[in-house]
């Protein structure tokens, strides 16, 4: 038993760890703001706690590259969830361009370059009207890995 | 220039629409499970390889989504109906002495426990919930007056008792549901109810203008999430369960987050009657009218005049004078007799003149004579019964004459 079940993980990571072994863990947070000593408030990405309408969750998405080769030409894509509003200038990411999607991930600009079209006129898309979030990133080494995070206010 | 303006736009949009989702009180279903899902693409040298989609956790499996699930947030007002306070008179009838409307603001349907009104009885002053600060609180000078109390539901701002749901024993609301915007895109819960508390046979004596403290307290009762009841009186302490739906009692400026108490006065309007009596002499046997003397066989005339100074009506007012037994009732120089009444309506602006008579007749007038003693007595009553009800500011004026013995 114990043979077969070495055997398949075997088959499964051979492949890939000739190449670039590449995960992505997907984490949410409850965002909380809190107020410093000194009157300065600073941002808590605390574990996830009661989320009700308005308040404020953080996905943090790390990428890892397990494998022997470098990912070149990496892109992230996370769709906004449904019932949630993307904020605005909240995608970060080291090393990374950061792109939005107003139409459902067909076509990707930077946010002072993603125009929707309302009423026949052509307006900047509104934080709202954002239905996906892409990162790219020149490569992600082998045995490196990093982050990327944006942040949504659930509706 | 214009790429300036276009960098600026899109961070005071932000900033704009953060606020403007705040005041949106209500919200995404509580229940609702919000999923999550990246996906990386990525080349090794110039070959594409096959997309990698995200685990929720370190280890786990690729494309599950992290999810978590919209807790229900206990969020509603309650408002006075009334700008003014109620006023009520003692006339029997079913009068409304409070009305609130509750306002739900979670993000599930929610029922309400109302408690029953409390008159306040320990109270000395009444702080009306948002009552003009030029005169809160006011003087609570009545105390548990109110008998027969009902609460009644209303889905509109008017009480109608023969439509409108009485809720009796346990004393709770119907469940504001939900209710799907038109556009689709924001579920709203901010339904709202109208409770009405009236008091029927007011039977209680005062003064005009008599306050009477209300008090009533409204609570979160249960919530209805993903179609099961669930009772939300207590918050969830412990931390939260990601995958189920917690309580959080919204409303963190309260010190009682579950709770609204709503505060009113009720203010009783009674009549307030004054009777004034003057005398004036008209003639006597020797100088005639002509600067007339108090001497036996001069006449005098007396005038009683009853005024509503209240705001109340005073109905079956009885105006009696018993005469000490030297003055008899009626002119004995002349013959005529003068007795009058004269009723003011001050509503209608209008004055009906009434020549009374002594005798027990259908007339509000009326002469009786105690002869039993040694000299007879003579009792002069006007009754207004129920046909002349002095209103606020009505006047009754009644002119008799008497005669010196």
């Amino acid at each position: 038993m114990k043979i077969i079940r070495a055997f398949v993980i075997g088959l499964i990571l051979t492949p890939l760890a000739a190449m670039a072994d590449v995960t992505l863990v997907n984490q949410a947070f409850k965002i909380v703001l809190k107020q410093q000593q000194d009157g300065s408030v600073t941002e808590e990405w605390q574990s996830l706690d009661k989320i009700v309408p308005g308040d404020i969750v953080g996905y943090r998405i790390e990428y890892a590259n397990t494998g022997t080769e470098a990912a070149t030409s990496v892109a992230i894509n996370n769709p906004i969830p449904e019932k949630t509003t993307y904020i605005a200038n909240s995608a970060t990411g080291l090393n990374s361009k950061v792109t939005y999607s107003a139409d459902n991930g067909q076509a990707f600009a930077r946010a002072a370059e993603l125009f929707v079209v309302k009423d026949g006129k052509q307006q900047l898309a509104r934080p709202e009207e954002i239905t996906h979030i892409r990162w790219n990133l020149d490569a992600i080494a082998p045995a490196s890995k990093g982050t990327v995070e944006f942040k949504v206010r659930v509706n | 220039m214009k790429l300036h303006n276009a960098l600026w736009v899109p961070a005071v949009i932000g900033a704009l629409s953060g606020m403007a989702t705040n005041a949106y009180a209500v919200g995404t279903t509580a229940g609702t499970t919000i999923n999550n899902t990246a996906t990386l693409d990525f080349k090794v040298g110039a070959t594409d390889q096959p997309q990698v989609e995200s685990t929720p956790t370190i280890g786990g499996t690729p494309g599950d989504p992290t999810s978590f699930v919209v807790d229900v947030k206990v969020n509603f007002s309650v408002d006075r109906l009334a700008t003014t306070t109620y006023t009520v008179t003692n006339d029997g009838l079913e009068t409304t002495v409070m009305a609130y409307k509750i306002t739900n603001l979670s993000n599930a349907p929610l029922d309400f426990s109302l408690a029953a009104i409390d008159q306040m009885a320990t109270a000395g002053t009444v702080a009306v919930t948002g009552g003009d600060p030029a005169t809160n609180p006011v003087a609570d000078t009545i105390d548990n007056a109110l008998t027969a109390v009902k609460y009644y539901e209303s889905d509109d701002a008017i009480l109608d008792t023969g439509a409108d749901t009485e809720i009796t024993g346990t004393l709770v609301t119907s469940q504001l549901t939900t209710t799907t915007l038109a556009d689709g895109a924001t579920n709203a819960t901010d339904d709202i109810t109208y409770i009405y508390v009236t008091a029927t046979d007011i039977g209680f004596e005062g003064t005009d203008a008599d306050i009477l403290g209300l008090e009533t307290t409204v609570s979160g009762r249960n919530a209805l999430i993903s179609s099961v009841q669930t009772d939300i009186t207590t918050e969830t302490t412990a931390a939260d369960s990601v995958g189920a739906v917690d309580i959080v009692h919204a409303d963190i400026a309260d010190s009682a987050k579950n709770e609204e108490t709503t505060t009113d006065a009720l203010e009783l309007t009674f009549p307030i009657l004054e009777l004034v009596k003057t005398q004036a002499i008209s003639e006597d046997p020797i100088n005639g009218t002509t600067n007339p003397k108090f001497i036996p066989g001069a006449v005098v005339t007396y005038t009683l005049t009853l005024t509503n100074t209240g705001r109340g009506t005073a109905t079956n007012a009885v105006i009696a004078d018993t005469l000490v037994s030297s003055l008899r009732f009626g002119d004995a120089i002349n013959g005529t007799d003068l007795f009058t009444l004269d009723f003011t309506d001050d509503s209608a602006g209008t004055t009906t003149p009434t020549t009374l008579t002594p005798a027990a007749d259908t007339d509000e007038g009326e002469v009786a004579t105690d002869s039993s003693g040694a000299s007879p007595i003579d009792t002069v009553t006007v009754d207004l019964g129920t046909g002349l009800q002095m209103e606020a500011d009505d006047i009754a004026v009644v002119k008799f004459e008497v005669t010196i013995q």
